[in-house]
């Protein structure tokens, strides 16, 4: 078990979700399919819900060793409180947030490049990667090389 | 009349035309090899098109140095990022880049190119050798022991790479397999946990889940801001590299083997190759510790036992015409395109061709050996970069390797999102790969369990009346019972009651 009991206790209560959700897909999909469970599409999901069930029971019996599920919470809480002050943390979701906006909406709207360059020279902006004329220059020149490699020699074409 | 094959093969090969096509094919096929997403079907698929107008014997020899490359290639990503460039890779970072970061990249990569070129001649004397009895055993292999296969594929994956709780891998290795059951089911074409998506319709395509479970994480641990670190890279001396090559020449034998031995597997391809070969020197280790942390026989084997695959997957694409992995699939359709009949008939209508193919890899192992060599000395440094300059470049190639798989933005947004559940995955300690080999292997389980209980209606009894699938079932259960601790446990009544 890692040091961190309380990841393994967090880790343990999601993969019992999803296996809840994957045994109730999967009886869903044999009642709907109509056929021998061994025929049924639903059989296969089934099989690795219940194994994943098994092994989430193991895991949650494990993550409650040394301390109980009282010592957990109480774990659990103090580092929530503890990532909401991070520094870190923080710049870890806004980059995240900005990597968002350039696949869900910058490529959407505007064209690879442009997409792409804006994207590259704001990020490194952002973590203040070097001085800006050094940014200007490395997402022009990453920008026109991948364009280069895939559009030009390999015929690829790019959102 | 062989010899002569042999020798035609050759004075081919070194025409200066041809020379220079396997040269550059070899690092076209490294260079896609070691962008993230880029897998060696892609670059062989791509490449293609391309030799349509080469002579016969030349796009032969690009066909073939390109997938040889692109297998390669993978290796100096994984071990200077952490993303494995293809997913035949994945083996060689749990070492490489544990390596790289004591500031011995150049070391990593001269070790996994030697290993990856030795790898490739050995399955060349295998393809040539061997051909016939790997055949006749690959054929034996029916639904219960792919079945079986694949699960044993999970166990052993999940207990190499959790990092001392096997659970954890097992776990990551179930949730794989679930991911590869979205989509239409194929024997029966019922949609599963699709939502109604027509994109989902179509199934997760493993090339973005690989980039997001792999890539994602590296870049996100990039925007700490307390993470600055640089890879350092002390130089080393290539006596030294060839000192560990030697100390580890059974481990590179062995893997090689075990390469050849699944890649003549249809449907089983480079990755697992890499794996079984890096478990089975783990386990046969003396300090099966280290693993993880750096070892350099972890490394060579990985690459050993993926580049074998080369060769053993174009096996039954010559003696049977069925490919032994994607890559080889690909390369199927290429042979056929410039008008060759691989099957049953090669060596009574084109006997001559076996040996082409055996030179043409031989000389593109070597020329993969030196390029890759020449071309470590810039992507050690390039790679080598500020990880805040580095990254916001590597995620646009992250995406570029996600949407040419299918020109489609779906699989952008499903690399975005296995990326978020790739952080989170290591942030639990569970390991992805396991995870990326359930999403592999997830197809060949359902279908081949379901279609093996359709012909016995619904009974597993044959599964335990083959003799494949005893020896796999027997591997299965020592696995697991082994992780369990109760062989600790009976050697130490043993040591008490003595």
């Amino acid at each position: 078990m890692s040091e961190h009991k309380h990841y393994d206790f967090l880790g343990a209560v999601v993969i019992l979700l999803l296996s809840g959700a994957v045994i109730f897909g999967s009886i869903k999909l044999y009642t709907d399919a109509g056929e021998p469970m061994y025929l049924s599409p639903g059989l296969m999901p089934l099989i690795l819900g219940i194994s994943l069930l098994l092994c989430g029971i193991l895991y949650l019996i494990g993550s409650l060793k040394n301390g109980g599920l009282k010592t957990r919470l109480a774990e659990i809480k103090a580092w929530a409180a503890m990532l909401t002050k991070d520094e870190a943390t923080r710049s870890m979701i806004t980059g995240v947030a900005i990597m968002a906006v350039y696949v869900f909406i910058l490529m959407h709207f505007l064209p690879f490049w442009i997409s792409s360059l804006l994207f590259i020279a704001g990020l490194m902006f952002y973590l203040k990667a070097t001085t800006p004329v050094r940014i200007l220059l490395l997402s022009t020149a990453a920008v026109g090389g991948i364009v280069l490699l895939f559009q030009v020699l390999f015929r690829v074409p790019l959102p | 009349m062989d010899l002569m094959y042999f020798f035609q093969a050759l004075q081919t090969v070194f025409q200066p035309l041809n020379l220079v096509i396997a040269l550059v094919s070899t690092l076209a096929g490294l260079i896609m090899g070691m962008l993230p997403g880029l897998s060696a079907t892609m670059a062989i698929a791509l490449l293609t098109g391309l030799t349509y107008n080469l002579p016969t014997q030349s796009a032969l020899i690009s066909l073939l140095a390109v997938y040889v490359g692109s297998i390669s290639g993978g290796c100096q990503s994984a071990i200077l990022l952490n993303i494995p460039g293809t997913p035949a890779s994945a083996a060689t970072a749990s070492d490489g880049f544990p390596l790289a970061n004591q500031g011995k990249g150049g070391y990593a990569i001269f070790l996994a190119t030697t290993a990856s070129c030795l790898g490739t001649l050995i399955s060349v004397a295998c393809v040539m050798s061997l051909t016939p009895m790997l055949t006749s055993v690959s054929l034996q292999f029916g639904t219960w022991e792919f079945f079986l296969l694949a699960i044993f594929g999970i166990v052993i994956c999940g207990s190499l790479t959790s990092g001392g709780n096997a659970m954890r891998g097992w776990m990551a290795g179930i949730m794989g397999l679930l991911v590869a059951q979205i989509g239409l089911d194929k024997l029966s074409a019922t949609p599963r946990f699709c939502f109604g998506n027509l994109n989902l319709m179509g199934g997760i395509q493993l090339i973005p889940v690989m980039i997001g479970l792999f890539g994602f994480p590296e870049i996100i641990k990039a925007f700490k801001n307390t993470d600055h670190t640089i890879l350092k890279m002390s130089p080393f001396h290539i006596k030294e590299g060839l000192i560990t090559i030697c100390h580890n020449i059974g481990a590179i034998v062995r893997s090689a083997l075990i390469g050849v031995g699944v890649g003549i597997i249809p449907g089983v391809g480079e990755d697992v190759g890499g794996w079984l070969s890096y478990w089975a020197s783990k386990s046969t280790s003396k300090d099966p510790e280290s693993f993880g942390k750096g070892n350099p026989k972890g490394i060579v084997s990985a690459e050993a036992g993926n580049n074998a695959c080369v060769g053993g997957a174009i096996i039954p694409v010559l003696s049977l015409a069925v490919p032994g992995s994607a890559p080889a699939a690909v390369l199927l359709a290429a042979f056929l395109m410039h008008g060759y009949r691989p099957g049953p008939l090669l060596m009574q209508e084109t006997p001559e061709f076996l040996f082409q193919v055996c030179v043409y890899l031989g000389v593109a192992a070597i020329a993969m050996w030196g390029l890759a060599l020449l071309v470590s000395k810039f992507t050690v440094k390039i790679l080598g970069l500020k990880k805040v300059i580095l990254m916001p470049i590597i995620f646009v190639l992250c995406v570029v390797g996600s949407y040419v798989i299918n020109y489609n933005m779906f699989d952008v947004k499903v690399m975005f999102v296995f990326g978020i559940l790739g952080f989170f995955l290591s942030e639990l300690n569970f390991p992805a790969a396991p995870f990326l080999l359930g999403v592999i292997l997830g197809p060949m389980a359902d279908t081949n369990l379901r279609r093996a209980l359709t012909i016995t209606n619904g009974s597993i009894a044959p599964m335990f009346q083959r003799p494949i699938c005893l020896v796999f079932l027997a591997l299965i259960v020592l696995l697991v019972l082994s992780q369990t601790g109760l062989f600790q446990r009976l050697k130490k009544h043993r040591k008490a009651a003595q």
